[in-house]
């Protein structure tokens, strides 16, 4: 399904929804598992924005009850790490918009880099930032054999339940950067797009086609794209030095064009058979689409990831429910919210600590369904969590203030890969972001350190065994 | 939506905004203008606030200076959807790349390198209109037949229209190669590869201003040809591809006489894809954009009267204000205009008497509120507003940066949030102001604002006029510093403020650096900055007439828009 369809049908209401039950069932014990007998391991880094309610997520020191905000996570208690004491790895000082800044400092542990220009709000804030280096979800790809999954097409999955971009910049939305320099460093940009994601997953495209009208196919496509390529060399050697870099990113999606025009869909032999996607209800009127498919959408994606995890197509991805410049106005959901503003708006409101804190906890609530069902579903000798490390963060620690100190990360699963689940974790006084990533990096036999040295203290030990 | 980050970045500065006093007081102090500082010889005397204020008069801008640099310029979405339709009859979008909210970027060419997803897309956008275009235009597209002559006529026809320039030979056998690829199909297939093969290519997706030496100008700086500046006319004035009769002119290279071009400018100026498009434009600029990503508090006893259908009128209102002030209208009546575009509703709910029926027709309020234009409009009041409570904050930046061109306020210090955070919150706005007045980490950048967003305290969240509250009189005086000569000192109420920012240039340079950045698609920053003869003269003819036709004239028309400097 391409672009246009599935905006035409986001206007029909028809967003679909659904996959996480109709098509786990309908999946065969995962190829790899089922092989070897072994489950591969997993990465899935999960943001939410805006910051939380601090005391109403952590536990008091040395308890292990939950706090309101993450109460949801109490079928998952044996599988969960609260992990407490840690700031984020940057300098509140740095003049960038806080929240971008913040996401880029999260996942690459080192300060942001400045791309051209500003917005016409001429705010020094404004100005489009990307990550320097790659984040840890991408370093860790890249550096663990174990995570790639041999002869796979998808090295990673990147996707949003959030459709606006934030002036389709990368500053605010991406999460994932692979850190091949570059005008954009390799910022790979979340899909909003489900139904497409799932297509270009599980769908073959080429399906009851002969060999022959594959090969035609292909080769009509190839022409297409030697033209286009034919055409991007010439202008590229026309313009000058300012402008090469725009047509560098342009040819490196070229490319990226040229390499899927390899037969799609899911490794011959391996039996993953999603079922197709099931309509989303229409929402309640008064409710835009916009807002009331944003949750339902998060499950998809969710979902996705989980069904492409299972069919071992992929072993990372990372999730962001939506930017820190969210729009979204929860109280057209949960009527609790009882605020006009959208969730950034929110955060930023002194007098609204009680809709910040249910629309912190709804997010809560969906990532806690949503392993839940990863959980039900059994792999080797355990479930597919305990092969899959969940690290579930926020890009600030207390929206209004956009506090960097003690940010309200979760772990969840990965018992196979060494995590020491079920506890209440207190880091080390002054421990960044950064000695979480070492201690994961550690787990995988890599160096225990991970970003910006500035930013780390040092070892964290206790989370894994 | 790309003002979301604007609303988001000045939300901080709400709570925050302000610098550190040092910041802000080096700037007000460094940057500041309205001294009658002329700056006829086109060198930049550096600082960062405009050259507004003092009457400035210009010589002759001679020496040749290039209004922007050599680009490529990305189409944006709005761009290729207009072009697509116009050249190849198939209507697409209106999204076609992921990325849905580039509209206040679209007018910068230097902003958001493409991303492998963008490629993607592109690539999804032009197999689906291809499908289309030959589904219903292919005896059109091939009338001639489906020799390779004919093929070869395809391209030299359509196929350099999309590109905005002639195709080499080898281009077109390229082309007629693609076309036999799909032709082991189907001719049809053969059209349809040739049209996704020229919707992905960079000629289409870029725009070129790249130019040829300037015959006898500086080093470095080029003149853009014929079919370069034909787009330049085309995607400035209409946002698309050019049309029939522009391109003709680029094509036997008519167009670089500046009798030929003049007369395009009038031609395209008077037309109405144009008066949309610069409408579109100038919305960033006042407001209206902003607008329609307002939303309010409707529950009872806030602004239930903010109805999706009110907010609706409201954008269309202040819509066909801009457009009518950009066709008809001067600099003057920016601010002094008691003209608004009202239907029977809307009317209603302002309490404006004497409207009738469901259509927008202009009206001359009487009522004295209504007589400042576009600090008059119901939707700007609205989009400068909070969804429970009023903003004097972000109309005091909306007035100090869209109208007064005050110098760059630094971004709001670390500490800023936490400062706000300790303010009484059931405070007023006005006491809030007090606060931050009060405060050093807030005042040495609110001071310079915040006043002129506290003069118009009488018009509520949804910018209706309340000349009392519970409390008597609502209080609309405040006082202006750091500004100029021309503005400084207590003012009570917007009409003061606008009085005083008709007088002299200020407020004609102010708005011809602001819509300069979008024709132009440059930085903001860039633009504030740039002193050259080339900008200072099309400020000098603005100013003459005040009329915003003239500012385009004069722009488009200005020697320095058609060169680059190459880097």
């Amino acid at each position: 399904m391409n672009r246009t369809i599935f905006a035409k049908s986001v206007a029909r209401r028809t967003v679909l929804a659904g996959v996480g039950a109709g098509v786990a069932g309908m999946l065969l014990r995962p190829l790899q598992a089922a092989e070897t007998g072994v489950a591969p391991k997993r990465l899935l880094f999960v943001h939410r924005p805006c910051g939380s309610v601090l005391e109403k997520f952590f536990p008091a020191a040395g308890s292990f009850t939950l706090a309101p905000i993450i109460k949801s996570f109490e079928p998952l208690k044996s599988d969960l790490v609260i992990v407490n004491g840690v700031n984020c790895s940057r300098d509140p000082n740095w003049e960038s918009d806080k929240h971008a800044a913040a996401l880029i400092a999260m996942m690459s542990g080192k300060k942001f880099q400045f791309i051209g220009a500003t917005n016409s709000s001429t705010d020094p804030n404004a100005k489009n930032i990307i990550s320097q280096s790659a984040t840890i979800d991408q370093y860790l790809l890249q550096k663990v054999p174990a995570l790639q999954v041999p002869g796979g097409r998808i090295p990673s999955i990147q996707s949003t339940a959030y459709g606006p971009s934030s002036l389709g910049l990368p500053s605010f939305s991406v999460m994932s950067y692979s850190g091949v320099p570059g005008p954009l460093n390799g910022a790979m940009f979340p899909t909003y797009d489900a139904p497409g994601l799932f297509n270009s997953l599980f769908v073959d495209e080429n399906a009851g086609l002969t060999p022959a009208q594959i090969a035609a196919k292909t080769a009509m496509n190839k022409s297409v794209l030697d033209r286009v390529t034919a055409d991007l060399n010439r202008l590229s050697a026309l313009v000058p030095a300012s402008q090469k870099p725009k047509l560098d990113a342009h040819l490196a999606g070229i490319q990226a064009l040229e390499k899927s025009l390899q037969p799609t869909g899911p490794t011959p032999g391996n039996q993953c058979k999603p079922a197709a996607l099931a309509p989303l209800a229409d929402p309640a009127s008064g409710v835009t689409p916009d807002e009331a498919h944003h949750l339902a959408i998060a499950q998809n994606q969710l979902a996705i990831i989980q069904t492409a995890f299972q069919c071992d197509l992929t072993r990372v991805a990372t999730f962001t429910f939506a930017h820190g410049n969210s729009g979204l106005r929860f109280n057209k959901i949960d009527p609790t919210v009882d605020k006009g503003d959208g969730h950034h708006g929110v955060s930023h409101d002194t007098s609204a600590a009680a809709a910040q804190e249910r629309i912190d906890t709804i997010y809560c609530e969906q990532m806690s369904a949503f392993l839940q069902k990863m959980k039900a579903i059994p792999e080797g000798t355990g479930t597919m969590l305990d092969n899959t490390l969940v690290v579930f963060f926020n890009e600030c620690a207390v929206g209004n203030t956009h506090s960097i100190e003690n940010m309200p990360v979760l772990m969840i699963g990965g018992k196979g890969m060494g995590v020491k689940t079920g506890q209440h974790f207190q880091a080390p006084a002054g421990s960044y972001m950064n000695d979480i990533w070492g201690a994961v990096c550690g787990s995988f036999g890599l160096e225990p350190k991970f970003g910006d040295a500035a930013f780390a203290k040092g070892t964290v030990n206790g989370l894994f065994a | 939506m790309g003002l979301r980050i604007a609303a988001c970045i000045g939300w901080l500065s709400v709570a925050a905004a302000p610098l550190l006093m040092g910041a802000c007081s080096s700037d007000v102090t460094g940057g500041n203008h309205a001294t009658g500082a002329s700056n006829s010889g086109g060198t930049s005397s550096g600082g960062g606030s405009a050259s507004v204020g003092g009457s400035v008069s210009t010589e002759a801008c001679t020496d040749g200076v290039a209004l922007a640099k050599a680009r490529i310029w990305r189409l944006s979405d709005a761009q290729y959807v207009n072009a697509v339709r116009q050249l190849f009859g198939v209507t697409a979008g209106p999204h076609i790349t992921q990325v849905e909210d580039v509209a206040e970027f679209t007018n910068l060419s230097e902003l958001s390198p493409v991303s492998n997803n963008t490629i993607a897309s592109y690539q999804v956008a032009a197999k689906d209109i291809a499908r289309q275009a030959v589904a219903s235009h292919f005896d059109t597209f091939m009338a001639c037949g489906t020799s390779d002559s004919c093929v070869q006529q395809f391209v030299r026809n359509r196929v350099a229209r999309a590109f905005g320039r002639r195709l080499d030979d080898t281009e077109v056998a390229g082309y007629v190669d693609v076309y036999h690829a799909g032709l082991t199909e189907s001719p049809q297939m053969g059209v349809r590869l040739m049209i996704e093969a020229t919707l992905q290519s960079p000629s289409f997706l870029y725009r070129t201003e790249l130019g040829t030496p300037t015959p006898g100008g500086p080093k470095g700086q080029v003149s853009m040809t014929p079919h370069e500046i034909a787009a330049l006319l085309a995607f400035s004035l209409t946002n698309s591809v050019p049309d029939e009769a522009l391109w003709q002119k680029a094509d036997t290279g008519a167009i670089a006489d500046p009798v030929v071009y003049g007369q395009e400018v009038d031609r395209l100026l008077a037309l109405p894809e144009t008066k949309a498009n610069l409408t579109q434009l100038a919305g960033y600029w006042l407001g209206i954009e902003k607008l329609k990503l307002t939303e309010k508090d409707t529950s009872p006893g806030k602004f239930p009267e903010f109805t999706p259908a009110l907010k609706a009128d409201m954008t269309l209102s202040t819509q066909l204000f801009v457009q009518d002030l950009l066709t008809t209208g001067t600099v003057t009546d920016l601010v002094t205009s008691s003209k608004m575009f009202l239907n029977e509703s809307m009317a209603t709910a302002f309490g404006i008497p004497g409207v009738t029926g469901t259509e927008m027709k202009p009206v001359q309020v009487a009522a004295a509120e209504r007589h400042n234009g576009i600090l008059s409009q119901p939707g700007v009041l609205a989009a400068y507003s909070r969804p429970t409570r009023g903003d004097p904050i972000h109309r005091g930046l909306f007035a100090f940066y869209g109208l007064a061109c005050g110098g760059q306020v630094p971004a709001p210090p670390a500490t800023a949030l936490a400062v706000a955070a300790t303010f009484p919150p059931d405070s007023t706005e006005r006491e809030l102001a007090g606060l931050r007045a009060a405060n050093p980490v807030c005042l040495a950048c609110h001071a310079r604002f915040d006043p002129l967003g506290l003069i118009t305290e009488r018009f509520d969240p949804i910018g209706r006029y309340h000349e009392t509250d519970a409390n008597g009189p609502v209080d609309q005086s405040s006082a202006i510093i750091t500004l100029g000569p021309d503005l400084d000192g207590p003012v009570n109420g917007v009409a003061e403020f606008t009085a005083k920012l008709v007088q002299g240039r200020r407020l004609s340079d102010c708005a011809a650096q602001n819509l300069a950045v979008f024709t132009l698609g440059r930085d903001t920053v860039d633009v504030r900055a740039d002193t050259s003869c080339a900008l200072q003269s099309v400020k000098d003819a603005f100013a003459k007439t005040g009329k915003f036709q003239d500012f385009y004239k004069a722009l488009i028309t200005n020697p320095g828009f058609l060169k680059r400097d190459v880097q």
